[in-house]
Formats: structure tokens, sequence, C-alpha cells
């Protein structure tokens, strides 16, 4: 039997997913890293028509930390055997995380094994709120990705960090979403940069106030 | 893309070149539905993860009510829509809400039989569940419960997306009794049972 496109025809009470096309798989996965991100949107909106925008903050960042630090980082690697620990294997992570490469149009550069760039050209969470003109749901969204990423990279290396040199808000829809450095640097003394707008700085101080004195 | 191998997993070197947005064609079949199956349950974790967290936060009737309301009011709808049109599963039908049934995360995620009767009428029988394994894992019985509830009138609200006639009821519901032989755990039985009906 040749594989199926869509799921038009006949009930089959004895489906696999085998039974799909790969071109339907892959439009299926990004389908529910989609509503994945798009959940995430949900419950912020929800949270702060309930509590306000501080609370909302704080707590949406509690969810993310269990959420997106532990299963969000860790699942699609498992699944695809992104074993290593430096900045390559964090790359690889980032095309297929539901978050980030499944969702968003990226680049992704290698400069040296030890030396990244992550380019995020093509976000659809900054998109919808610069649409909205939500300046307090963009500097939420990117506050989470400005305190966890660091994180995450941390917890791959002790070594890695991850620095933010672009962020929103931009100027034009031309321009990136944002860029980031992601380098094995172990004498990098902080990731506080002053240039960064004000949200950013304040959900890096977050990460440094997170990070364990001896990982 | 034609001269290369497709990948069994991504444990090879980086390829910039790869967009997952734009194709996840790089990869095996396998590898893919892997990738399929790991992006549901991560779905799925989000609701567990709020729960545990909205119950840490709030009480527990303000923890329900956020719940279901999240869920079921402003996410679902989305859910059933996006699949729908993605798989093209345009019928009003029982059988094309057990269609959906199939795709939905936390049905795909679980082995579930499905028992076309009739036109009209069908039993879907859930008998691993990931979540309630997981909640008798560790005695998380509130949990259970709340998960449950939502579930149950999330299955009804879906089936009104297909058809206002089609109604959902439940014929077996957790919690189920666990019972221990000489060999360890015995098989537990079924985890829910369901009839959807077209009709009265």
């Amino acid at each position: 039997m040749s594989e199926m496109n869509d799921y038009s025809g006949p009930f089959k009470p004895d489906l696999k997913w085998e039974d799909f096309s790969q071109d339907i798989l892959g439009d299926y996965v990004r389908e529910i890293s989609k509503i994945y991100v798009l959940l995430g949107g949900i419950w912020f909106g929800y949270l702060r028509e309930r509590l306000g925008a501080q609370r909302a903050d704080e707590l949406h960042m509690e969810l993310w930390e269990t959420l997106g630090n532990k299963h969000e980082f860790n699942r699609p690697r498992a699944a695809m055997g992104i074993c290593g620990h430096d900045v390559e294997s964090f790359l690889k992570f980032a095309q297929i995380d539901p978050g980030i490469g499944m969702i968003f149009d990226i680049d992704c550069e290698l400069k040296n094994k030890n030396h990244g760039i992550l380019t995020i050209k093509m976000c659809t969470a900054l998109r919808s709120a610069e649409r909205h003109q939500d300046t307090q749901a963009q500097e939420n969204g990117c506050g989470i990705d400005v305190w966890a990423m660091p994180k995450v990279v941390r917890s791959l290396h002790p070594d890695m960090v991850a620095i933010p040199l672009k962020l929103p808000p931009r100027k034009s829809p031309n321009e990136p979403a944002c860029i980031w450095e992601i380098k094995m640097d172990p004498t990098h003394p902080s990731i506080t940069n002053p240039e960064l707008p004000e949200y950013a700085q304040v959900a890096m101080a977050k990460t440094e106030w997170d990070w364990p004195l001896f990982p | 893309m034609e001269d290369m191998e497709e990948m069994k997993d991504y444990s090879g070197p980086l390829r910039p070149d790869l967009h997952a947005n734009v194709s996840l064609g790089a990869f095996s079949k396998d590898a893919i539905i892997r990738m399929a199956l790991e992006t549901d349950k991560l779905l799925l974790c989000f609701g567990g993860c709020w729960n545990t967290f909205n119950r840490r936060m709030f009480d527990e009737e303000t923890a329900v009510k956020m719940d279901r309301e999240v869920w079921l009011e402003r996410t679902e709808p989305q859910l059933v829509a996006r699949l729908r049109r993605l798989f093209n599963i345009q019928g009003t039908d029982v059988a094309s809400f057990l269609k959906f049934l199939q795709i939905e995360p936390l049905f795909a995620t679980s082995r579930v039989e499905y028992t076309l009767d009739t036109d009209a009428q069908a039993i879907v029988t859930v008998h691993h569940c990931r979540a309630l394994e997981y909640f008798e894992r560790h005695g998380e019985n509130l949990l259970q419960k709340n998960a449950c509830d939502i579930h149950a009138t999330g299955l009804a609200k879906a089936a009104l997306d297909f058809h206002h006639d089609i109604r959902v009821k439940p014929l077996k519901l957790p919690p189920r009794e666990i019972t221990f032989g000489k060999a360890g755990r015995n098989q537990p039985p079924i985890a829910c049972q369901w009839e959807i009906k077209l009709g009265a």
C-alpha cells in the first residue's frame, strides 16, 4: 500500500505512523511544535489577564525552568541521538528544537569547534508581538530566552556561554529577530552586557543568580 | 539532497544547510516518527508541568479552573482545527473523529484499540496510557483525577467539533486496581474505554 500524504481516505483501525509519507510526518512535527509554542503564549496571556504582567512574568519563568530547560532541551536530543557536549551539539539541537529550529527560520554557523553563531532570522512569536504592538509579550518571550539560553548551554558544558549579540526590539522586519554567539569560554567573567535592552539585562541577571556556584 | 543518504539520527556532524522548519526530509522516516512522538510527549509535558505548577501556586479549585480554561477553552479548539486541516480530515462522522484521535498527541503516544462497530458507533479502548502510568508510578492521584476529568470533557467537546450530535460516553475510567503476583506486577486492566455514538 502506498504512503498517505494526508488522512482524507477511509478510517484505518490499525493505523501506524509508518503509513504516512515523510512529508506529512514532518509537517505533523512542525504543527505540534507550533501548538507547543502557541500554548506558551496562551498560558502567559491567561496569567497576565488574571494576575497582572509582573506576576505573570515571574510565574512564567518558573514554568519554563522545568518544561524548557529539562523536557524541551532533553527530549529532542535523546530522540535524535545528539549526545555531544560542545558548541556543534548545541547548534544541532537548535535546528531540531520544537521551540526554535522546527518552527523558526534560523541559520547556524559553526566558525570552529569552540565557536558558533545562531541567527534567528524569522520568529513567529516576535512577529505576532510586533503585529499586535504588544511590547510586554515581546519582552516576556525574549526575556525567557535570554534567561534560558545561557542556562541550557551551560548545562551542556560548564564552560559554554551564550551571548546575545542582537535582540528585539528591531527597527525593521528585514532585520533578524536575534543573534547569539555560542562559545567555549572558561574565562568569561559575566554575561551581563550593558548594551542590551533593560528587560534582557534583568533576565540575564536572573540567570546568573540561578546558576550554581559549582556546576 | 538527492545524493545524500537519509540520516537515521543527528549524531553526525552539523549540517548548516539543514532547515528543520522547511523540511525534515534529510532524516529517515523512523527518525521523523521518533521526533513526532517526542514532540507529542513534550506537548503533554506542558499540561503536566503547568498543572503541578498551578497546584503549588494556587489552591486546588483555582488550579483546576485555570487548567480547564487554558486547555479546554483556548487550546483544544486550535489543536482540533489545526490537525484536521493538516491531515485533511473533512468528514463529520464517527470514523472522522476516530481518525483525529489517532493523531491527537495523547492517543498517539498511547496504545489504543479502535473498533468501528457501525457507521454511527465505535468503541475506543486505551490499553496503555503514558500519562496514567506516570500518575500511578508517582502516586499522583489528584493529578490523575484532574487530568482524566479534563480529558473526558475535552473528548466530548472535540467530538462536537465534528458533529453536534456525536456523544462520547466513558465506559471505564481510572483509577484502576493494580495487583501483584509472584512475578511482580500483574498485567494491569485497561486504562479507559469510550463509546462514541452519533445520534441518540
